[in-house]
């Protein structure tokens, strides 16, 4: 107990003295983890969209195929991406593998079935006469689009929370494919299991002190986007 | 809809920010190394690094895992260098056309250990190979790293030369309830033996790292040490650019080069933890 | 002139033939009365009208030219014709960001959009309401608004589904007011789906009869 209360008082410490190294690490790891979210989200939004008000033969295919893949492995992600940008590999020429990049490719697989799967169900969730409504108000379809993902933005935001709480969490990817490089691609995860295998607990005692203020802060936006949104109806 | 842009605007903001940072560090010399958690975990790269960086300008990321994950890196060509601890596989490594030439930088040795107690007599066995034969035969906790590094070769060369029956890997046929292979890198191995009162075969510079380098106690000794056996020397290694184009040559070369001149050995040698020395100048 | 013109017009859903209409004339300029049971088609016949569903067989002609069921030929249609359905839904924002909505797609000027917004809310007798969370309003406002919405698009035909169902008395009173008072301006064509046939009769100036899908022949010429 005392050596958990010694590591907590230290690393309290550190957060507070603005330690350079420490806030770099969570520096990469939020604009990495922003960077996927972003991309993730441009790429899923549309295509959850498309799934959801779209009739095309194999729908219910897609969409099982969809909700499968909410279960892939980040080490199997990890793997699977570092076939490809290893030098030896498909990508290789593109220089990728262990940059902050190469987490983003990964991480954007890892949340791009979430962001659209997620999309999916709050757009069939939205009632079907405001697509009559701004159809029959001379919306175009894009204009019909937008103001249907407007009506489920909150749903739509809230997939798009819990990815970026998947990806900040995560450490299969940032590891095999960021390479855990101190000030490159040593993210808060990767430094966390790294000072533990130094058997060092300071830092990563700082750092779960953040990861945690960052998934508490990202749940308590989405409960509290949720509560407006119920008001709201 | 306002919440969503501006959580839209913060990461192309950051983006921004990050490309920006992305060109900056592309004007400046970057060199990849793969090495071994010895050479990080002990602490001699933050004390090293600054120093070549000083004299050349040159920043090397540093990936640390085990030996074979790193020489697997530059068989691959995802890095420009390497610099590890397996004699054997590096030469094999140079031969088979992945590196130019292996630098002798430095070496260190093992140490086996254990508990104050030493329930298995380890420090009268009269070399390392018994010392090995007597923790089988008293089943006494032992911790392998398990992951393909070069302290794991060096066990399994230890377990060969201890005389008992192994498997067709090179480890203790009989491993049952005593012998942990944990696949992680040196220090989570240290920790792990300490959990398990075991024994366990470690790099010296991590070892005392271990002991006096950090803020926990750690209440492991040295029970065993000293044998030729046990003598670990390090090799700086650039990657073959005839074999990948790609890696900067001339940055890895005048890297090894820096590590085997007179300057980088005299740094090595005056590295000290607790004032102890860790790594032992080798330039050949 | 006609505005539109049915002819062996067919819709299925599935096994179920909702609608079997061998043919219809409707006029440009009138207010028209559509009368019949829950279920015969009705609301089936105002979306298809409103150019929101293709029927399954036969063909719709819009002033005299067949109607092109492709989404990029009948985009400009559809600015011609607006629908207030039975239960209107308001986007989740205000009343006057509802009524611009129709402006906005159509790219009117932002400060256009306002003036033409309000001049609507005040015909249905909401100009207060501008600021509210139009999907808190009760039924009856919720009605209004939505008839204020679809004359901001200044349509040209004007399509109702029950609009006074499931509003009270009062609002009833209102809705009608609005109806009659568009109908005697006479610059758009209305067409009103209804239950009541008192109500038919005050607002309306011809009357059709659904039965079962069809038109039911033998009431609509007795009516004439």
């Amino acid at each position: 107990m005392d050596f958990l209360t010694k590591s907590l008082a230290e690393a309290a410490g550190m957060l507070f003295s603005l330690d350079p190294e420490l806030y770099f690490i969570v520096y990469v790891s939020l604009s990495v983890s922003l960077m996927s979210t972003l991309v993730a989200s441009v790429m899923g939004i549309p295509l959850g969209f498309f799934i959801a008000v779209g009739q095309f033969w194999g729908k219910r295919g897609v969409i099982t195929v969809l909700n499968t893949l909410l279960a892939l492995p980040t080490v199997v992600i990890g793997l699977f991406v570092y076939a490809l940008l290893s030098r030896q590999g498909l990508l290789g020429h593109w220089g990728l593998l262990y940059t902050p990049a190469a987490i983003v490719i990964g991480q954007v697989i890892l949340i791009l079935p979430w962001v659209a799967s997620f999309t999916v169900s709050a757009v069939s969730r939205i009632d079907e006469r405001y697509r009559r409504t701004a159809m029959t108000l001379g919306a175009g379809p894009f204009q019909t689009a937008f103001a249907i993902i407007r009506e489920a933005r909150f749903g739509i935001l809230g997939a798009v929370i819990a990815a970026f709480g998947r990806v900040i969490a995560e450490i299969g990817i940032a590891m095999m494919l960021g390479g855990n490089i101190k000030g490159f691609t040593r993210t808060m995860t990767t430094a966390m299991a790294l000072e533990h295998n130094k058997g060092e607990f300071v830092l990563a005692v700082a750092l779960g002190i953040v990861l945690l203020t960052v998934s508490l802060g990202m749940n308590i936006l989405l409960q509290v986007l949720q509560g407006r949104y119920g008001e709201d109806r | 809809m306002k919440t969503i842009l501006q959580l839209l605007y913060t990461a192309a903001f950051l983006c921004i920010l990050g490309a920006g940072m992305d060109k900056a560090e592309a004007k400046d010399k970057i060199l990849t190394m793969s090495t071994t958690t010895s050479t990080e975990a002990s602490g001699l790269l933050d004390y090293l690094l600054p120093e070549f960086y000083a004299d050349t300008g040159i920043t090397v990321r540093v990936m640390a895992k085990g030996t074979g994950a790193a020489i697997r890196d530059g068989m691959d060509g995802n890095v420009d260098i390497i610099f590890v601890h397996d004699e054997v596989r590096e030469k094999q490594f140079v031969e088979e056309g992945f590196g130019t030439k292996r630098y002798y930088v430095m070496y260190n040795d093992f140490v086996i250990v254990g508990p104050e107690s030493d329930p298995a007599n380890i420090r009268e066995a009269k070399d390392s190979g018994e010392a090995f034969a007597r923790i089988a035969a008293a089943h006494a906790p032992f911790v392998s790293r398990g992951d393909d590094s070069g302290t794991h070769a060096r066990e399994k060369q230890l377990w060969t030369a201890s005389g008992i029956s192994l498997t067709s890997g090179g480890e203790p046929a009989d491993d049952s309830g005593w012998y942990f292979a944990i696949g992680q890198g040196m220090g989570a191995a240290l920790i792990f033996a300490q959990e398990k009162k075991g024994y366990v075969l470690s790099d010296r510079g991590t070892y005392l790292y271990y002991k006096h380098g950090r803020t926990q106690p750690y209440e492991l000794e040295v029970v065993y040490e000293g044998d030729d056996m046990l003598k670990n020397p390090y090799g700086a290694i650039p990657v073959n650019p005839e074999r990948f184009p790609h890696v900067r040559y001339d940055l890895a070369d005048t890297f090894a080069r820096w590590l085997a001149s007179e300057k980088g050995q005299q740094v090595i040698g005056s590295y000290r933890l607790q004032g102890r020395p860790l790594f032992f100048p080798d330039a050949r | 002139m006609t505005l539109y013109e049915l002819s062996g017009l067919q819709k299925c859903f599935g096994e179920v033939k909702a609608l079997d209409i061998a043919h219809l004339e409707l006029s440009e300029n009138t207010a028209c009365a559509l009368l019949g049971p829950n279920g015969s088609g009705k609301t089936t016949l105002l979306h298809i009208l409103a150019l929101l569903m293709p029927p399954s067989a036969g063909t719709l002609c819009f002033r005299g030219k067949p109607v092109i069921w492709r989404e990029n030929r009948l985009l400009p249609l559809r600015r011609k014709v607006v629908l207030v359905e039975q239960h209107p839904i308001m986007f989740s924002t205000t009343v006057i960001k509802n009524v611009t909505y129709g402006l906005k797609v159509r790219g009117t000027h932002r400060s256009a959009r306002k003036r033409i917004a309000m001049e609507c809310l005040d015909r249905v007798g909401l100009a207060d309401f501008a600021d509210r969370r139009a999907h808190r309003l009760s039924g009856g406002e919720t009605q209004r608004v939505a008839i204020a919405r679809a004359l901001a698009c200044k349509p040209e035909v004007l399509l109702l589904d029950e609009p006074t169902a499931g509003v009270d008395t009062e609002n009833q009173a209102v809705v009608e007011q609005i109806i009659t008072r568009l109908r005697d301006e006479k610059n758009m064509s209305i067409l009103f789906s209804t239950h009541n046939p008192f109500q038919a009769k005050r607002l309306a100036q011809k009357q059709i009869y659904l039965h079962r899908g069809g038109i039911d022949t033998r009431i609509n010429e007795r009516q004439s």
